[in-house]
């Protein structure tokens, strides 16, 4: 055993203890920081050295050299992480959705008596009190304010429905700029952290920093991690390796033949399809519900406009015209309009079946009926096809309703695990403070002690 | 379970949040008295609801329609009513006219009075409800009947035989008016073998100036035929005028049961809302209280 083992052994715990200390003080530091994992410093005992020329006695190996650091523990759980990753992006997509499906519901629907529906109700009142009054010139002028309202309020809609849609579409741009910038910085993250694990050091902090990127990721395009055997995890985008290594693809965002923006990979222009999170969200939103929403209103505004020129070509006005169109033929949801022979003349409304029968009001009263009979090609009446719809876009919105509710609460337990294993807690950060003060304090009483007693040698052993 | 700092701050956080936003629903519902404010508050029922508002809009419209057409029929037999007393008088001056009693002057002023009645009748004929003529079928801009003096035929009909239907029920629509062709046989139209009742009174004024009875007596069986005709009309306006009054009743009865559907749809329970509501401001008191003994310093401030 060496003359200043004491003393070496003493400041081992010194040093280990402030290292302790400083881990401890990291942990305090980031209480706050997103996706920092606590770390628990690794004390180990030091072996025993040999003893220096005495003979190989049970004794001399015995005595330790001290303390030293083992490792620097991330605390955490790698399957935790990954299936907390992929609720985030199941959330994430229904959360994108949901938000986009409450501003269609409020496009739809502003309020009770204010919808497409109440409009045509109006509009068939209207034809309704013409029959009665087929002579009436403010019934007639009535009526025509009545299918000004209808039309108006189809395209209406329309033009607020595509516009919710290009709106989400302006988003994609930069959401790809986000990914990228993302992916390249993993990218990195991944060579540094190669390098460190390389050298055997631990890059606790990079390794938190890469997890927040993944997490992120997985957030935006629902991505997941796959970890071979031994080595860096992949992130997997599609079947294709979005990051691997060193190596991260590019995401580009062009418009596609719909006009709207398609995501694609750089490298060869094939699309992706996002599996899920925020992308795969809006995507089912602009590429699926909108332009499902916009069909229907489209086949309720062609039945309209055909099924009621059909009879109003057939009927008589005040002015005796006949073969008149009521809407602009041929149109749907997005150009439904009043045809200009009736803009320009109430009188040409046709009410009657025959010429000069100012007081039959039978066409209007058969156009009246129109409301309640099942013209649509699904056997339901115009009224039916806009109260389905109606219905159906609050169903949406309250499906997502339930997918958030439920991943939300999976997501919400998952955090609080996470949490639980890998947050910060002050109490104990302080609690173990106060366990590494003491520990330095009596090492450096150790060593005062070591230090006298070698004093006692050196300066009062053999001195005359 | 380990907890850390954050998980606390979290918790407290999460739950207020809840708390409040239960708290906002019920606002909302106080606040508006629907239970119901957006289809996704209750898909089904806002659909439902749709379709009530959709049907009430439909019976107050036929409503309205009967409400019409009971007007118009009102008219009608106020016209019709005084028609038949016209042509009774007109009867009554032709027995008087008829046989040895009544001298030249006497029958002189008789056709007199005939011509007035006929006149009289005309000037009925061409009765309108609100601007438009009753009695024209569908010819209700222009009066239909055109008195032309001394000539034969004595009234021109520019009418037609137009039936007006208005539409008091899903399945149901009635006619309201009686085409002036059917109501004075204009042209044969209600009885080919008859004249109309004004070349009937003309050919009475004749007759009584001629002293010709048998003529008188050929006019007053037409008078008689045409009185019969008169009078079943007007029975037919009188059920046309009950069959409107009993639709208007049952339409009233089906507006009200769709109000109360429509009500026990999308209304709130206004008590029950209340009583929610002051339960969530309860769990939310609570809720902050303990938030409040969560966000005191712990150890860390203790130490040292």
């Amino acid at each position: 055993m060496s003359t200043f083992t004491g003393i070496i052994t003493a400041l081992s715990s010194l040093q280990a203890h402030m290292q302790a200390m400083d881990t401890a003080g990291h942990n305090v530091a980031n209480v706050n920081t997103l996706g920092y994992r606590r770390q628990e410093v690794r004390f180990s005992a030091r072996g025993a050295y040999p003893s220096a020329g005495s003979a190989q006695g049970s004794m001399a190996e015995l005595i330790g050299n001290g303390v030293t650091i083992d490792s620097i523990r991330r605390a955490q759980d790698e399957f935790l992480n990954l299936h907390f990753n992929s609720t985030g992006g199941e959330l994430s997509r229904w959360t994108t959705a949901q938000n986009a499906l409450k501003e269609i519901e409020s496009i739809m629907a502003p309020g009770p008596g204010f919808d497409l529906g109440a409009t045509m109700d109006k509009f068939w009142d209207a034809w309704q009190f013409l029959s009665t009054n087929p002579e009436d010139m403010s019934a007639r002028s009535a009526l025509r304010a009545n299918g000004i309202a209808v039309a108006s309020s189809f395209r209406d809609l329309v033009q607020r429905l595509r516009w919710s849609a290009s709106n989400i579409d302006s988003t994609i741009e930069n959401t790809v700029e986000e990914i990228n910038r993302a992916t390249s910085q993993i990218a990195g993250l991944n060579r540094d952290i190669s390098l460190a694990l390389g050298e055997g050091r631990q890059p606790n902090d990079l390794l938190d920093q890469r997890d927040v990127l993944f997490q992120r990721i997985a957030e935006i395009t629902g991505a997941t991690l796959i970890t071979p055997a031994g080595g860096q995890p992949i992130l997997n985008l599609n079947g294709k390796a979005l990051v691997q290594g060193n190596l991260a693809l590019e995401l580009t965002a062009e418009p596609g033949a719909s006009g709207y923006m398609e995501v694609k990979w750089a490298d060869d222009g094939s699309a992706v399809v996002m599996q899920g999170g925020e992308l795969a969200g809006k995507f089912q939103v602009r590429d699926q519900m909108i332009p499902q929403y916009l069909s229907q209103l489209d086949d309720m505004a062609a039945t309209l406009v055909s099924q009621v020129n059909a009879l109003h070509e057939q009927g008589f006005g005040l002015d005796n015209q006949t073969d008149l169109d009521f809407f602009t033929p041929g149109t749907n949801a997005a150009n439904i309009a009043v045809d200009d022979a009736i803009l320009n003349d109430v009188r040409a409304i046709a009410t009657a079946a025959a010429a000069d029968s100012p007081g039959d009001g039978s066409m209007a009263l058969a156009i009246a009926a129109l409301r309640t009979q099942p013209v649509m090609a699904g056997g339901t009446s115009i009224n039916q096809a806009w109260q389905y719809l109606y219905g159906s876009v609050g169903n949406d919105v309250k499906v997502a309703e339930d997918y958030i509710n439920s991943a939300q609460l999976i997501h919400d337990q998952l955090s609080s695990r996470q949490q639980s294993i890998s947050g910060v807690s002050l109490d104990e950060e302080m609690a173990q403070m106060v366990q590494y003060q003491h520990a330095y304090d009596a090492a450096a009483r150790v060593l005062t002690v070591a230090d006298e007693m070698l004093g006692t040698i050196i300066e009062q052993m053999g001195v005359h | 379970m380990r907890i850390s700092t954050a998980m606390m701050a979290h918790s407290v956080q999460t739950y207020l949040g809840r708390a409040t936003e239960n708290m906002f629903k019920i606002q909302e519902q106080a606040a508006s008295g629907l239970r119901i404010n957006r289809p996704s508050d209750d898909p089904t029922g806002a659909q439902y609801a749709a379709v009530l508002r959709s049907a009430q809009a439909e019976v107050v419209q036929y409503q309205r329609n009967a409400e019409e057409g009971t007007q118009f029929l009102k008219t009608t037999d106020a016209a019709l009513a005084g028609i038949v007393d016209m042509v009774r008088s007109a009867r009554d001056s032709a027995l008087a006219g008829a046989g040895n009693g009544a001298s030249r002057e006497a029958r002189s002023a008789l056709a007199s009075n005939i011509e007035q009645i006929s006149n009289a009748i005309a000037r009925v004929a061409n009765s309108d409800e609100a601007g438009r003529f009753i009695f024209g079928g569908f010819k209700t801009v222009a009066p239909p009947f055109a008195v032309n003096a001394g000539a034969v035929p004595p009234v021109i009909y520019s009418g037609d035989s137009g039936i007006m239907m208005f539409q008091i029920g899903r399945a149901s629509n009635v006619a309201v008016n009686l085409p002036g062709d059917q109501v004075f046989n204009m042209n044969g139209e209600a009885n080919p073998a008859m004249p109309d009742l004004f070349s009937t009174l003309n050919d009475l004024k004749t007759a009584l100036l001629a002293g010709d009875d048998a003529a008188i007596n050929t006019a007053t069986t037409q008078l008689d035929d045409h009185l019969a005709r008169l009078i079943s009309m007007r029975g037919e306006v009188g059920s046309r005028q009950q069959g409107m009054e009993l639709a208007v009743n049952q339409l009233s009865a089906v507006e009200f049961s769709l109000k109360a559907s429509l009500s026990k749809t999308e209304d709130a329970d206004l008590v029950k809302v209340m009583i929610d509501l002051q339960q969530q401001q309860n769990t939310y008191q609570a809720t902050v209280n303990v938030a409040a003994i969560l966000s005191r310093p712990g150890l860390w401030a203790r130490l040292g």
